[in-house]
């Protein structure tokens, strides 16, 4: 096993590199739980995602489109999943679930019917890699850091806008408000049930570009059935374990994304530990952090509950 | 000739399970100008008309006139743009959020420049005469300042049409002169106020129109002059009520020690001054009474004789424990939603959560829902709550239905004391009577009560001794014929003499 900067560089950037769809997912569920919605289906919502960016890429043959294709098909899943939950109001859990399930399914059966298998992607490497100028030679930490797809930047961006706008913006304080009391968020005169379904949607958004990324810029342009591998269920977790801040997301995800990269490289640089082993290591580390945080902030309050207006 | 109405609530019929109506054909109309009370039982369906005008529930029949024109109300946003504003009966406050977010949240887009910082708010409210820390977390704030925070939401506001629900019931006698000062600004403004209370003699010194219904019908709706309280019961009532029937005790001098607190102190919170160094004792037979203004140790107080506080240092010690070492009292506490009830589980289960798990209710680790059932119905029946039968969850019951539950728990407790935390809160004149009828039999009968409220007239009416807390002390105590002024000049860290 070598410890040497090269290896330690590659392998940070390799992190970097596959903690983007997490991140992206992990923000997108941000909102949603913020606004008291446990966004189980995010699976669901990565798949569709991974799907629909094959589907644009292989339309269009131009990546961005792919990109984009994802995104809407994340945030059309989303809509169906928000009509369930936001507006008949059903179990988010359950429906959740089923969700996930049928996304499975679906994206499976799509791929035999409407993919090409022996698809040529085009040259995917001006979205998959922006160096930017004289940062990137820093050592260890430029290549992993000022290296990446340009997506990478966008979502790192959105970290740190998401995180200012929940702080200080009045949407912010909607957003926070339904999640925590939406009782009195819906006696100040906001709709619950509207901005339940808006921040549903984002998520939607938010994860099927994070599961465009994942075939686009981490694998070629090829889906493959059940490509998330639960990165939608480690995403809600993240979130979770980030205590519902964003940069703290950002943390956890490059964390989570340590392990993947463990995952594929490890064996390379003589690793021997079991995968499953390296996945479950942030969860045990998050896990010794929070038991030593203490008991702090437990969560919007409201999370999981749907809102039923004149309740006492 | 009166003006016209500014708004009409016209031929309202509303029931929630069907052919049992709660509203009844209801018309009433408010005025620019006016202080508008409106009064009745509890479960009379006052809070069920105020949330239909707000939006929170739709009428099965009737409509709402504003100006004379039709207008429909499908949420509180259509209210709120039509300028109506509301004090929530139970508190609409995000409890995570400090006072300046929640304030923040239910703002117009006109108001909020005037509250973009905290300093702009401390002052606002200020002016209102109910002072309040804008950065405070509002969970951590007792209820009585929750109360205020709720208030000021509407106020600040400048709705044209304020509707209020009960908002003076935990206020202690100088902040309700305050609030009904700010409301007969408004009024005189040329604004339109709606108030829901309880307490007659607000209505009699501060509304100039009062409507009561009973049991979803419109009684009576017509200016206050001239009409005394009594006339307003009858109204609510349907028949007399003696609002100054004597409370007395026994005349016997009280019996054993029940409860003793020595020199406990507690450390203080930003919104309470804890307990320093206190002790005060309870005897068979008599009724504490605590008088204080809120947040100087009542909450403390009460939270060491339930036991679900250890003094940082003196000692409780009661006739009677628990087996895990609490004091065997009964409890009623100040917040009915939070610590009172469990809202969604049914009636019955809540009447008897202190005993579920002994026999009859349970035998070896099952429960006898029979026995359960029979015996919640005969404490529904002794207390009257009004509803369909025990097995509904409180949640869907008028707020004193929901605190007469918790109180007859109390009194069904096997224990020697009781403890109550604004036993009347929320309700009518007459439930509140018979609450204070049955708290001074239970004295009488060799019960220790302490009696823990912000009502000056009911702590006067059935205590025996009264103790006046200051900034967490026991800083005088009076017998139970002494004067408002004394206890007054106590209550705010005068001397007694
Ligand atoms: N959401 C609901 N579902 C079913 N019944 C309800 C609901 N809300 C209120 N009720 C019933 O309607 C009746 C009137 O309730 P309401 O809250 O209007 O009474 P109130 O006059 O405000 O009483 P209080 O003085 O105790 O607050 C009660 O019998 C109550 O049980
Ligand atoms: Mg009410």
């Amino acid at each position: 096993m070598s410890f040497d900067p090269i290896t330690i560089s590659l392998l940070l950037a390799a992190a970097v590199r596959l903690s983007a769809p997490m991140l992206l997912a992990s923000l997108g569920e941000l909102i949603s739980e913020r606004a008291g919605v446990l966004n189980i289906g995010l699976e669901g919502l990565m798949l569709f995602g991974a799907f629909g960016s094959v589907l644009g890429l292989q339309e269009s043959n131009v990546p961005m489109i792919g990109l984009l294709s994802g995104a809407l098909w994340g945030l059309g899943a989303a809509a169906i999943l928000a009509l369930a939950v936001a507006l008949l109001r059903a179990d988010q859990i359950v429906i959740g679930i089923g969700f996930n399930i049928l996304a499975l399914g679906a994206t499976s059966l799509l791929r035999q019917e409407v993919l090409n298998p022996s698809y040529n992607a085009p040259s995917l490497r001006a979205i998959s890699i922006y160096r930017i100028p004289v940062l990137d030679h820093w050592p260890i930490i430029g290549r992993a850091f000022f290296m990446q797809s340009p997506v990478f930047y966008g979502a790192v961006l959105l970290a740190v806008v998401l995180g200012l706008m929940l702080k200080y913006t009045r949407l912010g304080l909607i957003i926070r408000a339904v999640g925590e009391g939406a009782g009195a968020a819906d006696a100040a005169g906001v709709s619950v049930t509207a901005l339940r379904f808006g921040a549903m949607a984002f998520t939607g958004l938010c994860a099927g570009l994070g599961g465009g990324y994942l075939t686009i810029v981490a694998s070629g342009g090829v889906f493959v059935d059940n490509m998330t591998g639960g990165r939608g269920y480690l995403a809600v977790a993240v979130v979770i374990f980030s205590r519902w801040r964003p940069l703290w997301i950002l943390a956890a995800s490059i964390l989570f994304g340590c392990a993947d990269a463990l995952q594929y490289q490890g064996q390379a640089i003589g690793l021997s530990i079991p995968p499953p082993l390296l996945l479950m290591s942030p969860f045990v580390l998050a896990l010794v952090a929070w038991v030593l945080m203490g008991k702090g902030k437990t969560g919007p309050g409201e999370i999981g509950l749907p809102f039923l207006r004149g309740q006492k | 000739m009166p003006p016209d109405p500014y708004l009409t609530l016209t031929a309202i019929t509303k029931a929630f399970t069907p052919g049992h109506p709660v509203l009844d054909n209801v018309t009433v109309a408010f005025r620019r100008g006016e202080i508008h009370a409106i009064l009745g039982e509890n479960g009379a369906g006052k809070s069920t008309l105020l949330n239909i005008l707000f939006g929170m529930y739709q009428p099965d029949m009737g409509g709402i006139l504003l100006e004379g024109r039709e207008v429909i109300h499908r949420s509180p946003a259509d209210a709120i743009a039509n300028r109506i504003g509301m004090v929530h009966q139970h508190f609409k406050l995000v409890p995570t959020f400090t006072v300046a977010e929640n304030l923040r949240l239910a703002a117009p887009p006109a108001i909020r420049p005037s509250l973009a910082r905290n300093a702009d708010i401390a002052r606002l409210a200020d002016s209102f005469g109910l002072s309040i820390d804008p950065k405070a977390i509002v969970s951590t704030l007792p209820l009585s300042l929750q109360q205020r925070v709720e208030i000021l939401k509407a106020l600040i506001n400048k709705a044209e049409l304020v509707l209020f629900d009960e908002p003076t019931t935990i206020l202690n006698p100088a902040e309700i002169a305050a609030f009904y000062k700010v409301l007969r600004q408004i009024a005189a403004a040329g604004r339109a106020v709606v108030v829901v209370t309880h307490h007659l003699n607000e209505v009699v010194d501060h509304a100039q129109h009062a409507s009561v219904i009973r049991r979803g019908k419109l009684i009576s709706s017509g200016p206050v002059a001239g009409r005394a309280r009594e006339d307003f019961v009858r109204d609510m009532v349907g028949h007399e009520v003696d609002l100054s029937a004597a409370l007395d005790g026994t005349g016997e001098a009280p019996g054993a020690v029940r409860l003793s607190l020595q020199n406990v102190s507690v450390a203080a919170t930003p919104s309470s001054s804890g307990l320093r160094d206190t002790s005060l004792t309870l005897r068979a037979g008599e009724v504490v009474g605590i008088a204080g203004v809120e947040g100087n140790g009542q909450r403390e107080l009460f939270e060491l004789v339930a036991g679900a506080l250890t003094p940082d240092s003196g000692t409780v010690e009661a006739g009677r424990s628990h087996a895990d070492g609490r004091p065997r009292v009964g409890l009623v506490p100040e917040d009915r939603h939070q610590e009172g009830l469990v809202l969604d589980l049914p009636i019955a289960v809540n009447l008897l959560l202190n005993k579920i798990d002994e026999a009859p209710y349970a035998r070896a680790g099952r429960l006898n829902h029979a026995a359960i059932t029979a015996r919640a119905e005969e404490m529904r029946a002794a207390s009257d709550v009004r509803s369909r039968n025990v097995h509904v969850t409180p949640r869907i019951l008028s707020g004193g239905n929901q605190q007469k539950i918790v109180l007859a728990r109390a009194m069904n407790e096997d224990a020697d004391i009781i403890a109550v935390y604004q036993p009347t809160r929320g309700l009518d004149v007459a439930a509140s009577e018979e609450i204070l009828r049955r708290l001074r039999d239970a004295a009488n009968g060799g019960r220790a009560v302490l009696f823990i409220s912000s009502n000056l007239d009911e702590i006067m009416r059935i205590s025996d001794r009264i103790i006046i807390f200051y900034a967490g002390r026991a800083v005088g105590e009076v017998n139970g014929r002494a004067s408002r002024e004394e206890i007054g000049a106590l209550m705010t860290g005068g001397a007694a003499h």
